[in-house]
């Protein structure tokens, strides 16, 4: 059991990095992150922080994955909290991924705000610590911009750098991804969005997302995505009862297999 | 000579105060113009061309069909629609009685009137100018310093004369539209001098029975470029009807940083009944290197720098003498015909190394322009004979209507046909050796405008070691489409097919090389201060031979910010990645005015820059720009003595203008 545990720490190192850097949220999974351009919810300081400009009340957001690829020692959860105000909204965020052997934390303020009607900005600064066990622990600041822009009222436009500010943690390494993301949104049949990005990460090819949402009724939605680099599909559901909406989703991954992840947000007053 | 040019660039910025003309709409014209260039050379003639025609207003009252055919995108047709339009009205006085011409876009209108004066305005001799004191004189500066602020590999070994900063000086003193005086100087990263080029004009137009009389430094265009042409054309791109047949400005003062290929003497052109005759004179030195065994010229030098004692010792050692007179008949409305003889000599022989190179010291050439329009369709082109063999380009264009026009050009350079100051439409610069043919069109529907070309070309000699010859094609597809007034979607595929020369077991084979460029581009403009733009481009490149297919992408995001008139950010933040400097991909950037950037992006990499400008109310303009380009894989950028310590390269300019 040690022995594999020493595995999962490779493939953390080499590949856990990814995965705590994709935005990350059931509705987002089963989209395969190809909704850059229509993040609206309390995970937008994760995923767009310009969501968070489109958030009209207070919101708290929960997710967990709780064994990614069957492999517990891949668990990550977040927890979120939206507060709009009339000058801007504010977010606060934390994540926890890993187990003892190699475990990273993330803390997160954001700020979004409305610069022009259908023009909205938003900042996430995060601060990240990774803690590898025998080898100690060491944390940067790292900062996320997006924007979201509503070309007309069937299309919309997202865009997201990560790590702006091209923060690293160890010296030669790109261990912090700087990432660019641009993403629309097509509205053109109603109850049905459809929706495609593009992710450039230095250093990898850059990877395409698809992804559709249909309302089937009004507290119902099915979702279903796919993206390239690496290959994986994906759908999910998203429930929508008076002040909750919980989602699920499932993803395949080329190489490590399906999973499962669930969300809950909270609607407050 | 250093304190007056100390006194004009340095201290008259703050004794003399005027508000600067906003030059923001032609330098975005310009970057559509420039976002194709395959180049990552600086296309500052052009700019400076056009800053030229815009300080040079044309009265539309007053100008003839060949004068509004200066304005880029003018061509017989439209200018002589806008003729028709002021003889049926009696006069232009206003924008909007040129926005009512029928038969011209709407598009085309809004780009053409910057360049246009309306209503009557007062002539005046060159002597009255004298006369009236010194009322009404423009005054323009324009100083800017470039810095990178890594240090390359030679500035280390302290291996140039200079430092590391780049000088421009611009000073342009000019009344109405009589007179004008021009002087610049520019000093390289690595020179020694801050006027190591100076370049400098006296033009007066109008003046009796003169219309441009040019001392000093100039520019002659002519016919289609053949024997005499300015540096820069636009070359094939997505204005797929446009760019054919060129529209010659003549006598063009000259006033830009490039060191090579203008003219220093005298000219002058006059006009007499529906004649236009021109004559001009020139004499200067040359870089290039000269065979010490043979004393034959091996080469011109073109690129300007004197940085070490290797580079100043080819600094202007080869002379060069040219004259040329020109005659011109219009017919009016139908067109005109011109011709010209010109004459070059060299101070030596040149070495004839291969088919392409020249021979002797002495080149003459004659030729002839003509453009004639029969209703919708324009036949021009223009032929040009050295003595040996011809260079020759005829075009036929049908502009049915505003919303859809074609052209077909054919061109043929002789191998033998060379020309230091030609500029003729191609595939490849030099007016040498090729033959190809040209098909455009344009079509304009509500669902958007539709571009299309197709060039096919062949170069009887494949290369100077390959005397045989290759062939090619290209086309290209462009589509845009404008939803609403703020939002512009645009869709370009290029594919080339070319042969090439490569080496194969020690021996040279022609083999096909495929490239192909798609590239998806949205411009909107989000409210009265904010414009955006994205783009996601890739490349192609696909060789026969046993060499690797390549492939690149780039993907930017550009905006422009602008919360008042007199203040204008702008950011663009570019991620690309190619296979290697093959599949590279290039992105025209916004830079300071007068400074046209297109970097060759290849590799893995972030490049991102941000430039800020700011018009006081006294006419001081103030500008700056920091770009930055970062190479995560890299531990060196560039090679040999431009080779920078580090995978990080950026650079600092400032720019200050002053208009009075």
């Amino acid at each position: 059991m040690k022995q594999c545990k020493y595995v999962f720490s490779i493939l953390l190192l080499c590949f856990g990095i990814s995965f705590s850097q994709e935005p990350h949220g059931a509705k987002q999974i089963a989209l395969s992150h190809a909704d850059i351009s229509a993040s609206d919810d309390v995970f937008s300081i994760f995923n767009n922080p310009a969501g968070m400009s489109l958030i009209n009340n207070r919101q708290i957001g929960f997710f967990y994955s709780p064994a990614p690829y069957g492999v517990k020692e891949l668990s990550y959860a977040y927890a979120t909290y939206c507060e709009p105000f009339s000058f801007g909204s504010l977010s606060g965020g934390f994540s926890i991924y890993g187990y003892e052997l190699y475990k990273e934390t993330n803390f997160a303020i954001g700020f979004g705000r409305m610069i022009a009607p259908n023009f909205y900005l938003g900042l996430t600064a995060a601060y990240r610590n990774i803690s590898i066990k025998n080898y100690g622990s060491k944390g940067v600041l790292f900062i996320n911009a997006g924007t979201i822009i509503k070309l007309t009222n069937k299309i919309g436009l997202g865009i997201l750098l990560e790590n702006i500010t091209r923060s690293k943690i160890s010296n030669d390494s790109n261990d912090i991804p700087t990432v660019f993301w641009f993403g629309l949104d097509l509205n053109l049949v109603k109850d049905f969005i459809f929706y495609t990005a593009i992710k450039k990460e230095l250093n990898y090819n850059p990877s395409l997302r698809l992804g559709a949402e249909y309302s089937i009724l009004e507290f119902l939605k099915l979702r279903i995505g796919a993206g390239s680099e690496p290959n994986n599909y994906s759908s999910g559901i998203g429930i929508l009862y008076q002040f909750l909406q919980a989602d699920y989703s499932i993803s395949s991954h080329a190489d490590l297999g399906v999973t499962h992840q669930f969300g809950l947000i909270i609607f407050l007053k | 000579m250093k304190i007056f040019l100390c006194y004009v660039f340095f201290i008259l910025p703050f004794i003399l105060i005027k508000a600067q003309a906003d030059t923001t709409s032609f330098q975005n014209k310009l970057n559509d113009l420039l976002e194709d260039a395959t180049t990552d050379k600086e296309g500052v003639e052009y700019y400076d061309l056009v800053e030229y025609l815009l300080q040079n207003k044309i009265v539309i009252n007053k100008s003839s069909i060949k004068e509004l055919m200066v304005i880029p995108n003018v061509d017989r047709l439209t200018a002589a629609a806008i003729i028709r339009h002021r003889n049926l009205l009696g006069g232009l006085n206003s924008e909007e009685q040129l926005r009512a011409i029928e038969g011209i876009s709407p598009e085309l209108i809004e780009q053409i009137i910057p360049f246009l004066i309306f209503g009557d305005t007062k002539k005046f001799s060159f002597f009255d100018s004298i006369q009236k004191s010194f009322e009404d004189i423009n005054i323009s500066i324009r100083s800017r310093t470039i810095n990178d602020l890594q240090k390359e590999k030679a500035f280390k070994e302290n291996k140039y004369y200079g430092s590391d900063f780049k000088f421009y000086n611009r000073l342009i003193i000019s009344k109405e539209k009589t007179i004008r005086l021009g002087i610049l100087t520019e000093k390289d990263p690595g020179e020694q001098s801050l006027t190591d080029f100076t370049t400098f004009h006296i033009a007066i137009k109008e003046s009796g029975m003169i219309n441009n009389l040019v001392l000093g430094d100039f520019l002659i265009e002519f016919g289609q470029g053949l024997a005499l042409w300015s540096r820069y054309s636009a070359g094939k791109g997505i204005e797929t009807i446009k760019i054919l047949p060129r529209s010659s400005n003549g006598i063009i003062p000259y006033l830009s940083s490039d060191e090579n290929l203008f003219l220093r003497g005298i000219a002058a052109d006059f006009n007499f009944a529906n004649f236009n005759f021109s004559a001009f004179a020139s004499s200067r030195l040359l870089d290039g290197n000269i065979d010490p065994v043979t004393n034959k010229i091996s080469s011109i030098k073109l690129d300007g720098l004197h940085r070490d004692s290797s580079e100043v010792a080819h600094k202007r050692i080869i002379k060069e003498n040219l004259f040329g007179i020109t005659a011109e008949y219009n017919f009016g409305e139908i067109g005109n015909f011109g011709l010209l003889f010109t004459n070059f000599s060299y101070g030596n022989e040149f070495e004839h190394q291969s088919l392409l190179d020249p021979a002797g010291n002495n080149f003459s050439f004659i030729s002839t322009s003509y453009n004639i329009s029969f209703n919708k369709v324009g036949f021009n082109g223009e032929t040009s004979y050295n003595g040996k063999s011809f260079a020759t380009i005829n075009n036929v264009d049908f502009s049915i209507d505003k919303n859809f026009a074609v052209l077909f050009s054919y061109r043929n350079y002789a191998t033998e046909y060379w020309n230091l100051h030609s500029n003729g439409f191609g595939e490849k610069d030099g007016t040498q050796n090729e033959i190809g043919f040209y098909t455009g069109l344009y079509l304009k529907t509500d669902l958007g405008s539709l571009s299309f070309y197709y060039d096919q070309f062949k170069f009887p000699i494949a290369s100077d070691k390959f005397p045989f010859p290759s062939k090619g094609n290209g086309f290209l597809i462009y589509y845009s489409f404008k939803p609403n007034i703020n939002l512009e979607m645009r869709l370009k595929y290029i594919n080339k097919l070319k042969e090439t020369v490569t080496t194969i077991e020690n021996q040279f084979v022609l083999t096909n090389l495929r490239s192909q460029n798609i590239r998806a581009e949205l411009q909107y403009k989000l409210s009265k201060y904010i414009q955006m733009k994205s783009r996601i481009e890739f490349v192609n490149i696909a060789p026969s031979s046993s060499q690797p297919e390549e492939k690149g992408f780039l993907i930017f995001q550009d905006i422009k910010y602008s919360p008042a008139t007199y203040l204008a950010f702008n950011g663009r933040i570019i991620f690309f990645r190619s296979d290697s400097y093959n599949s590279r991909l290039y992105e025209f950037e916004n830079d300071l005015v007068g400074v046209m950037t297109n970097p060759a992006l290849y590799g893995e990499g972030i490049r991102w820059y941000f430039t800020a400008r700011y018009n006081t109310n006294f006419g001081l303009t103030l500008s700056m720009k920091y770009s930055e380009l970062f190479k995560p894989n890299e531990k060196f950028l560039g090679s040999g003595d431009s080779m920078i310590n580090g995978n990080l390269d950026n650079r600092l300019s400032f720019q200050l203008d002053f208009q009075l």
